[in-house]
């Protein structure tokens, strides 16, 4: 873990020597979040509610997704970048580390840029719960809370998978980034108001929905069309996730270590 | 023409190259095609009556026309002619007896119109495809002025293309504009979302915009949100702008070389 | 220990897909057998030259032994363990240079560098200390430990790149190429450390290079490789023995035309001085000098050995006509 640490600190501190860039890109994605947030803030004020859901209730969803992913991809942004890695050979160097290939893939890289995406995530948590007309206090903190937490767990895990893909092929994983922040897009309103495969896809497979559509319709007291202890299943669907993208992490290093690259 | 035939098939050959990139750009066009008119069908289902300005057909159609068109209405300079203005070889690309703003235009528009080419038929195949409410359609009769419209829109956005390229000869490392311009026209030119949804205020502001004409004025004609009048007089604003936007471009260009002559580039 | 590395019948065989002609055609499948049977032991100390031309398995050997590739088949044992079953503990105990690669931070200064290593070895803090004194004065460069790694010449940063492989004082020290693109001074100063480690401190060194003084100047012992195999395992002189041993004879002669008895090329000619390239196993010294003295007129001469480099190219020449 200091290791982690240690690693994390000295990127950040490569960063600072090109300041200028650093702040671009963070103003970069400062604003492309800043877009996506007025997307939804538009549509919001042109339309008013969604069905039973309110703007208030809406700006909680996006709030508890928007956030989780952010961090996530502060954090695991040497896997979002792993296909260069392996296409510069420099995993090898990784190997021949005595340290754990994860520990030294995250470290490589603590991605603060993302914070624009936490920015506008964190607004958007906190207009919401302002504006809600159902009591929150510190218990509806506390499972908000959770579903955050579970929501970097299993974003986490899904960019193991994605970076974990690379070792079997480096070619088209962009495709990965389509599928997350499609999914983030998607789950910024209540799953219920699609229709079909779209939503059943990030309902049952990529359970995005555990982490705000499901434990939101319980908080904002709404009747759920689902069972009542799937909205308690965010932690579950998290671990699941950080566990599988660590099965695939580790299937790939044996892979890569056995076939060379 | 000769010439722009050439840089279109280098353009072409260019975007090819990286065929799994491309297909992963029209698969992410797709599925954000997808998630935004599903967005529009539970706003058009749980609050019908609250949206003015376009129906649900009309946003669902003008959701695939813009994904299938996204990288033609995106600004951004001409990376390769930036290049050389930094490392200095754009020496050799003013020593050329051509006209360097004519040049860089044709080379522009071939760089917005080669990935259209290539990522728009497909696109386009699937909203036409599409069942029910989803479906991509417009009416035969709106396609003249549609497609005119679109080709202006082409023009202009090889316009601010150039435009973006020339501001490189004032500003050596011009990140500012080259980076954050194309975030401000994606929020204002209906890139983002359909201006019909925004405030009327703003909307009306943004509509009389250049940005406004590279994306929302070919796409609003083109689902037919608008009247007849109201669509001549977004051709004929789209024609002004590209007029003042050509004419700033060749006075900007020559500028700038005459600049860099002085310099020494 | 006997042997500090011992390799028996080591195998790596890749499946290569070749891409179909169109997107969709199926994929050809490959086998390409980059190691096939190889065997060699090294004991503590030794200094070996590990050399091959280009693909002959010499990348892939170093993978095996410093833990990053699985074989397919054979056993290695490197100071007692298996190498890939044990990465995190054997990769402690060896150093890896790798001469186009860099392995520290790019925008730090090189002391950040190598007290991040610090932490990734977990190294105890006095006994690091010293050792990086020691290697900081040994390899001069003390007065680049705060230049950001970017700012670094490639002579300069092979030097902090060599210290950082031995911070942690491997018992093995793997160069890959680590004279690669360095200019003539770095290059001696390279091999003079490199050559004192060996000797002072009997780190054992594996050394792959292409360049041929690297060998004649470092290595003991060489192991040649092409096309997966060992192809020999000896000194420098058992290679130029097995490349043909070629010599040259270097002499002036009187005016006029120059004859050679058969067997001898002449390689150069300018005025009175010529070079004459000659095998001595199918024409002896003494009848190439008898007959230059009778029809030319010696006046001066000296034999020397024809250049490694000439030699283990033609090595290589022959090594590839027999494979096709």
């Amino acid at each position: 873990m200091s290791v982690y640490f240690k690693l994390s600190l000295a990127y950040l501190r490569g960063q600072m020597q090109h300041l200028g860039s650093f702040a671009m890109s963070v103003t970069r994605n400062l604003i492309s979040s800043v877009g996506d947030a007025l997307r939804l803030v538009l549509l919001g004020v042109s339309f008013g509610a969604m069905g039973r859901w309110t703007g208030a209730q809406i700006a909680v969803l996006y709030g508890i997704i928007t956030i989780s992913f952010a961090v996530a991809s502060a954090l695991g942004a040497g896997l979002f970048s792993f296909s260069g890695v392996i296409r510069r050979g420099d995993f090898d160097r990784v190997l021949l580390r005595p340290c754990g290939t994860l520990t030294q893939v995250l470290g490589a890289k603590f991605d603060l840029t993302r914070f624009g995406r936490l920015t506008t995530g964190v607004v958007g948590l906190a207009w919401g719960i302002a504006r809600l007309d159902t009591p929150f206090g510190a218990a509806q903190a506390a499972m908000t809370a959770l579903c955050v937490f579970s929501g970097v767990l299993l974003f986490l895990g899904i960019l193991m998978i994605q970076g974990g893909a690379c070792f079997w092929t480096i070619e088209g994983m962009e495709a990965f980034n389509a599928i997350t922040y499609g999914g983030v897009a998607m789950a910024s309103y209540p799953l219920e108001v699609y229709k079909g495969w779209l939503r059943d896809l990030f309902l049952y497979v990529i359970p995005l929905g555990c982490l705000n559509y499901l434990p939101c319709a319980v908080l904002f007291g709404k009747t759920l069309p689902y069972p009542l202890f799937t909205a308690y299943l965010a932690p579950v669907a998290g671990g699941a996730y950080l566990a599988l993208g660590l099965l695939v992490w580790r299937a790939g290093v044996r892979r890569y270590r056995s076939a060379g690259a | 023409m000769s010439t722009f035939r050439a840089l279109l098939k280098t353009a072409l050959r260019q975007q090819l190259q990286y065929r799994s990139a491309m297909l992963v750009g029209i698969l992410t066009q797709l599925v954000f095609a997808f998630i935004y008119i599903m967005v529009y069908m539970a706003y058009y289902t749980y609050s019908p009556g609250a949206a003015q300005g376009m129906t649900l057909s009309q946003a669902v159609s003008y959701t695939w026309i813009n994904q299938a068109c996204l990288r033609m209405m995106s600004l951004s300079g001409l990376v390769e002619i930036q290049e050389m203005m930094r490392d200095g070889r754009i020496a050799f690309e003013l020593a050329r007896p051509a006209d360097l703003h004519g040049m860089w235009l044709s080379r522009a528009l071939a760089v917005r119109l080669a990935p259209f080419a290539l990522h728009a038929p497909l696109t386009i195949a699937i909203g036409l495809l599409m069942p029910g409410e989803m479906r991509l359609s417009f009416a035969l009769e709106v396609l003249p002025a549609g497609l005119l419209s679109l080709g202006m829109a082409t023009l202009l956005s090889a316009a601010v293309t150039v435009l973006m390229t020339a501001s490189c000869f004032w500003t050596i490392d011009s990140n500012g504009i080259n980076r954050l311009l194309p975030m401000v026209a994606k929020v204002c030119s209906g890139n983002l979302l359909p201006l019909a949804f925004y405030p009327a205020g703003v909307r009306a502001v943004l509509r009389a915009l250049p940005f406004a004409a590279i994306a929302d004025a070919p796409m609003r004609i083109l689902v037919g949100a608008c009247t007849a009048r109201e669509a001549a007089a977004t051709l004929a604003m789209q024609g002004v702008w590209l007029a003042a936007l050509l004419a700033l471009g060749r006075v900007v260009t020559g500028c700038g070389v005459r600049r860099c002559m002085v310099q020494g580039g | 220990m006997e042997h500090i590395i011992s390799v028996r019948d080591l195998c790596v065989h890749f499946t290569v897909r070749k891409k179909g002609k169109t997107m969709f055609s199926p994929r050809e499948k490959t086998v390409v057998r980059a190691l096939d049977g190889v065997s060699f032991d090294i004991a503590p100390g030794e200094f070996v030259g590990y050399i091959g031309p280009n693909g002959a398995g010499k990348s892939t050997t170093i993978k095996c032994l410093s833990g990053i590739l699985t074989p397919t088949g054979g056993h290695i044992a490197v100071l007692g363990r298996v190498p890939w079953e044990e990465r995190v503990r054997h990769v402690a105990d060896i150093g890896v240079v790798f001469g186009q690669r860099t392995q520290l931070w790019w925008d730090l200064p090189v002391e950040d560098s190598f007290e991040l290593l610090r932490d990734i070895y977990k190294l105890d803090r006095g006994e690091y200390e010293r050792t990086k004194a020691r290697l900081v004065e040994a390899i001069d460069i003390g007065e680049l430990l705060r230049t950001p790694v970017r700012q670094l010449s490639l002579g300069q940063r092979m030097r902090c790149d060599l210290v950082a492989s031995l911070l942690h004082r491997p018992k093995i020290l793997f160069l890959d190429e680590p004279t690669i693109g360095l200019d003539a001074v770095s290059k001696l100063n390279m091999r003079g450390f490199v050559k004192e480690l060996n000797e002072k401190e009997g780190t054992t060194v594996l050394l792959t290079t292409h360049d041929m003084d690297d060998v004649e100047t470092l290595c003991r012992r060489l192991l040649l490789i092409g096309h997966g195999k060992k192809l020999m395992d000896g000194t420098v002189d058992d290679l130029r023995r097995m490349a043909g041993t070629k010599r040259v004879l270097k002499a002036t002669v009187g005016e006029g035309k120059v004859t050679l008895p058969a067997g001898a090329v002449l390689t150069a000619h300018e005025g009175r001085r010529i070079e004459v390239a000659f095998d001595p196993e199918a024409l002896p010294a003494d009848k190439l000098v008898l007959h230059l003295a009778s029809t030319a007129g010696l006046t001066d001469m000296q034999v020397v050995a024809a250049p490694l480099d000439e030699t283990v190219a033609a090595l290589y020449r022959r090594m590839a006509e027999v494979e096709a």
